[in-house]
């Protein structure tokens, strides 16, 4: 290989990488339509005014455990009220969804990005590892602390204790 | 790490004609870099070529970059990947290990593998050895359980380690592996 395709490559890896500690986080950023759990858990422990949480699951999911304060969006009106109507299921909302109830409402519609399964692992029962730096303990406190203002769980792991990551198959 | 190439429950002749494909790769990349000659990997020590340290970063930056974008695009999801747990004391005592069968032997599992299948003698008795001792541990793994499991960390990365974003590890990683190669490419100028 050339030094002037070697120069071109080494660039390139480089800008590659630089780019990568500008954006920071490896997890795609949230979609204009959407909200963080964890923002959604603040607004809702600030009791914001006009917030309509509705539950797009079956009725049997909804009986089963549901959000504080959420209705089954099939027993709704979008219009009944809110200025900011958020709707979740299990996973992600399906965009179709948003877009029926925005064809309903003037309201600004909102999927919860992760929907239940994100509401469990990042406000309900959040973990912190055993061997955590000062830093990430004093962060987990406010998790610990939201976590527990809606009945949950927050975790902190023994060391080398595994930390709840998707361990489906072995591999090296 | 491993990344989910083919769906959770996928059949297992799709998992298995997968691995073969990855490993038909694998093994031509390895070859093609000239990685099955004990003598090239051997040659690393000697700072004569550095074409495994070459190599094996480019490897992993080029992998690194592809997982850490490919998650940000919303194209892999990081959650599904799988990160073996960490024990230091154990892992360390391993590498040491491995690292004085690679000088000793010239090859790594991965070339060894490389150096049999294209006929080369030293990587059929290589590979012997390998065998005979995964047998051998497992023999006697139960005598040292308590050493195996003991500085345990779970599934711990880097960002974690250090309290820091994924992408300032990718930049780091990045600016450590062209600083290799410049230096790399230094000492084998030198030693021609």
């Amino acid at each position: 290989m050339s030094l002037r395709a070697r120069s071109v490559l080494a660039f390139a890896t480089f800008a590659i990488g630089g780019l990568a500690a500008v954006a920071g986080s490896s997890q795609p950023p949230l979609a204009g339509d959407e909200v963080a759990a964890v923002d959604l858990a603040g607004w809702l422990r600030e009791r914001r005014e006009k917030l309509c949480v509705l539950d797009a699951r079956s009725a049997d999911a909804f009986d089963a455990g549901h959000l504080p304060g959420a209705r089954r969006l099939a027993d709704s009106a979008a219009s009944d009220d809110g200025d900011t109507v958020v709707v979740y299921a299990d996973r992600d909302v399906d965009a179709g969804v948003a877009d029926a109830l925005r064809r309903q409402s003037a309201a600004r519609v909102l999927r919860l990005h992760g929907g239940l399964r994100a509401w469990n692992d990042e406000v309900l029962f959040p973990v912190l590892r055993g061997d955590a730096s000062a830093g990430q303990r004093q962060r987990f406190e406010a998790r610990a602390a939201l976590s527990r203002y809606f009945g949950g769980t927050p975790r902190q792991l023994d060391p080398g204790e595994a930390a709840g990551r998707t361990r489906s198959r072995r591999g090296c | 790490m491993s990344a989910p190439l083919l769906p959770e429950g996928a059949p297992l002749a799709a998992t298995l004609a997968a691995a073969l494909v990855l490993g038909v790769g694998f093994g031509f990349a390895l070859e093609r870099a000239g990685l099955g000659s004990a003598r090239k990997v051997v040659a690393q020590f000697y700072w004569r070529d550095l074409a495994v340290l070459k190599v094996l970063f480019s490897a992993l930056v080029t992998a690194m970059l592809g997982v850490f974008w490919l998650s940000r695009f919303g194209l892999l999801d990081l959650a599904a990947v799988h990160v073996p747990e960490t024990f230091v004391g154990p892992q360390l005592a391993g590498g040491v290990l491995f690292g004085a069968g690679l000088i000793v032997a010239g090859l790594c599992p991965g070339t060894a593998c490389v150096s049999a299948a294209t006929g080369r003698i030293d990587g059929v008795f290589v590979l012997l050895g390998i065998f005979s001792g995964m047998f051998l541990t497992g023999l006697i793994l139960r005598k040292f359980e308590r050493f195996y499991t003991s500085t345990a960390h779970g599934a711990w990365i880097l960002p974690e380690l250090f309290d820091v974003p994924y992408g300032a590890v990718v930049a780091a990683v990045v600016v450590l592996a062209l600083a290799a190669f410049a230096v790399a490419e230094r000492i084998e100028r030198g030693a021609r």
